[in-house]
């Protein structure tokens, strides 16, 4: 068997802790590895939701880059879980949980579907071709039995109308905030629908990928215009207003 | 026969003797061969075959294109034995060798012509065989390990974008840095005016490192100072601490700006100062600069803590119970911004009953300010009537802020937004476009103006038909990180009537749409 060639990069020290990633052609592990931070805009706001003493679910781990705030911001009192489906990007991320002593921080390997079962890979979301046939478990945000949640974060592309299926009973229970990545046009209106139909407003959120504040302060804008489409969405009877961002 | 038998007998015999003859030079070479194998010989001349391999290499980089880009690739592993063997498998070679041995009577021109010929031999078989990762006999060997990482270490992954004319601008992807503290000097006690006061408001002009450098030099010294202090000094000293860790925080963003504000109402809480007048004052900016950090509930407790802190500083004398007016106020103006709707209107009233109060009792150019700019937000949530007086009480306290020239800029700036507001207001437009094209002309001639001062004057252009000045200005405020939808609104307004007008400049138009669309597809 080769030598896993890829699998010795070296640690960055970032914004938050220390981190290591593989794929290095993954946005995630550039930005980290360039700029010492990643989707920083996305923080900017989100730190502002949440507070001490806070349960947080994230869906797609980004290699626990922001786990690693998070689980400050929440302190002992408060967890943060992660669902990363992929086997290789499951292990990085509970490195990095480990190396940063994050004791609040739990991980699950599984994709957060609508039903409990295993698929492959390719069969719910579009893959780059390196782990199309990799066998993942799926289960539902309610099997995890969460004794309180405040923010849902998901970050996994074509997985969000299908896992808020599968979390009909904690959505109700607990009423959490909700910010996800939209995965494309062809998805979006359906993913926004879906959210309202849970008797949530929800808001347009689109952060740019470069953060000229970054940590690393390098100037070099690697993802020149590039922008995520994020929604934002709270219980229409709860306090939380964004009437400054567009309301969808 | 016999004849025959003797050609025969002769042929064999120089057959023979041939033989030999080759045994004999095949020994000569084996001796010349053994006697090359000492080990100074045999030291030098590969140093010598090396630095001729690597002048060969050199010359021959140009003209062997082929060869020279499979180098790279090639030496994965390193040398075989049954290369080198191979090489040397050639009959013909130890002959040629041994006559040039015997005839030149040296050795060193013969072994060039050989390392020459067995060198072009060896090129040949490389370019056939490039894709076989084989490295040649003479490479020095590498390992796979050294390979991976050097090429890891030192080649970046290829992630180049390519600009265009449609790039987004970088200026406003920057988020501006927030003001967390409070007001400028006029409302600041007395003591805050020193040195440290200065650099922080210095410090505000510089770009973020040297900005950056300069507050952690005088946090340094103020804690230096701060730990020597005796118990009479302590306080004013802590404040001051205080406040140059709140304004290196609000060069912070996201959850670094969070963590260091709860680290900083922290490390104060348990402080024996922490209970002085001076220092709750400070807390309270801290919680108020925490509270415009976070949203919902989270927000409100940090309030509700700001107004707890706003009964502890009620002093006896008038300049006291002036300052915890205004710092209560202003825990009711983030309240209203934070609730929205009919209770923000609530709040507003209280906000505007605690400025009036501080006023009286105090009546100062910043708290005159603050008595118009709230009595001005009020008007624009109640019915004309109710209205019309309020603006008339932000009109007369914009004035008396204005003969302050510390703060002439920002009163004029909201003499023309009341202007703004009670034009809306009035039945007829008698005389309203003059006194607004009047405030216009001097707010722009003060000097240079804050995001809130040019929108107001972007309003005011707008009304007095200069279009293409009010979409510059809304374009100025987004490019500082100040576009709100109110802005973004106003600047399509101005778009629009812009491109009504007959002889319009298209191109600057066109261009003015283009950041208009980018702006508003990024809120």
């Amino acid at each position: 068997m080769p030598p896993l060639i890829g699998t010795t990069p070296p640690f960055w020290p970032t914004r938050y802790g220390i981190a290591a990633a593989v794929a290095a052609d993954d946005p995630v592990t550039r930005s980290l590895q360039i700029y010492g931070e990643w989707a920083e805009h996305e923080t900017i706001l989100l730190s502002g939701l949440i507070e001490e003493g806070h349960t947080v679910l994230e869906f797609g781990g980004d290699f626990a880059a922001h786990a690693l705030w998070m689980s400050h911001i929440v302190g002992p009192t408060g967890e943060v879980h992660i669902a990363e489906p992929r086997r290789i990007r499951f292990q990085q991320a509970c490195a990095n949980v480990a190396i940063n002593g994050l004791g609040n921080v739990f991980t699950h390997p599984v994709w957060l579907g609508r039903d409990q079962r295993s698929a492959t890979l390719n069969t719910m979301t579009r893959t780059d071709g390196t782990d199309t046939h990799e066998m993942i478990r799926i289960v539902t945000v309610d099997s995890l039995r969460l004794d309180a949640l405040h923010l849902l974060k998901v970050n996994q592309p074509h997985a969000l109308a299908d896992m808020l299926a599968g979390a009909t009973e904690t959505v109700r229970t607990h009423r959490p905030l909700i910010y996800a990545r939209l995965s494309g046009l062809d998805t979006a209106q359906a993913e926004v629908d879906a959210i309202k139909a849970l008797g949530y407003r929800a808001w347009s959120h689109v952060p740019y990928l470069f953060n000229s504040d970054n940590h690393a302060g390098v100037e070099t804008n690697i993802f020149p215009g590039m922008v995520q489409q994020n929604v934002i969405a709270a219980p229409a009877d709860s306090r939380f207003e964004f009437a400054e961002r567009l309301e969808l | 026969m016999s004849l025959k038998g003797s050609w025969s007998s002769l042929t064999g015999a120089r057959v023979v003797v041939r033989l030999v003859a080759c045994a004999w030079l095949v020994s000569a070479l084996a001796a010349c061969n053994g006697q090359e194998q000492r080990e100074e010989e045999r030291a030098r001349r590969a140093r010598q075959m090396r630095d001729v391999s690597r002048m060969l290499d050199a010359m021959e980089a140009d003209k062997t294109p082929t060869a020279s880009q499979s180098v790279p690739t090639a030496p994965l592993f390193p040398p075989h034995s049954s290369t080198a063997i191979a090489a040397n498998d050639d009959p013909s070679l130890p002959l040629l060798a041994t006559l040039a041995i015997a005839v030149a009577g040296g050795l060193a021109v013969p072994a060039l012509a050989t390392f020459a010929w067995r060198r072009r031999k060896r090129l040949f078989g490389r370019r056939r065989n490039a894709s076989s990762g084989r490295p040649p006999a003479t490479d020095p060997p590498r390992t796979p390990a050294s390979v991976t990482h050097l090429d890891r270490a030192t080649v970046p992954p290829a992630w180049v974008y390519r600009g265009s004319s449609f790039e987004t601008p970088p200026i406003q992807v920057a988020d501006n840095p927030v003001n967390l503290l409070m007001l400028p000097v006029a409302t600041a006690p007395p003591a805050r005016g020193d040195r440290w006061e200065t650099c922080v408001r210095q410090a505000r002009a510089l770009p973020r490192q040297e900005a950056d450098a300069r507050l952690a030099h005088a946090e340094n010294e103020a804690r230096a100072i701060l730990d020597d202090a005796d118990d009479h000094a302590r306080p004013e000293l802590l404040a001051q601490w205080m406040r140059i860790r709140l304004a290196r925080a609000e060069r912070l963003s996201g959850a670094t700006r969070l963590f260091a504000l709860r680290e900083l109402v922290a490390a104060v809480e348990g402080d024996p100062a922490a209970a002085d007048p001076v220092v709750i004052d400070a807390r309270i900016e801290a919680q108020l600069a925490w509270a415009s950090s976070m949203r919902g509930d989270a927000a409100a407790a940090r309030l509700a803590e700001a107004e707890r802190l706003c009964t502890l500083l009620t002093g006896g004398d008038s300049r006291s119970a002036a300052l915890a007016l205004r710092r209560k106020g202003r825990v009711f103006l983030q309240r209203a911004e934070l609730v929205g709707g009919r209770e923000a209107l609530a709040d507003l009233e209280r906000a505007q009953a605690c400025f009036d109060e501080a006023h009286t009792l105090s009546p100062d150019a910043e708290t005159a300010l603050l008595v118009a700019r709230t009595a001005l937000q009020r008007a624009r949530s109640l019915s004309p009537a109710d209205a019309a007086d309020a603006c008339a009480h932000a009109l007369v306290h914009a004035f008396l802020a204005e003969q302050d020239t510390n703060c002439r800029v920002e009163a004029l700036a909201c003499r023309l937004d009341i202007q703004l507001a009670y034009a809306t207001l009035a039945l007829d437009d008698h005389g309203h476009a003059g006194v607004t094209t009047s405030l216009g002309r001097d707010l722009e001639a003060a000097g240079p103006l804050a995001p809130g001062a040019r929108a107001v004057l972007a309003e005011a252009c707008l009304r007095e038909g200069n279009h293409a000045k009010a979409a510059d200005l809304c374009e100025s405020i987004w490019n500082d990180g100040g576009a709100q939808p109110k802005v973004l609104d106003l600047w399509r307004n101005a778009c629009h009537r812009w491109g009504d007008i007959d002889g319009h400049d298209r191109q600057a138009l066109a261009r003015s749409l283009r950041l208009l669309a980018i702006a508003r597809s990024t809120l």
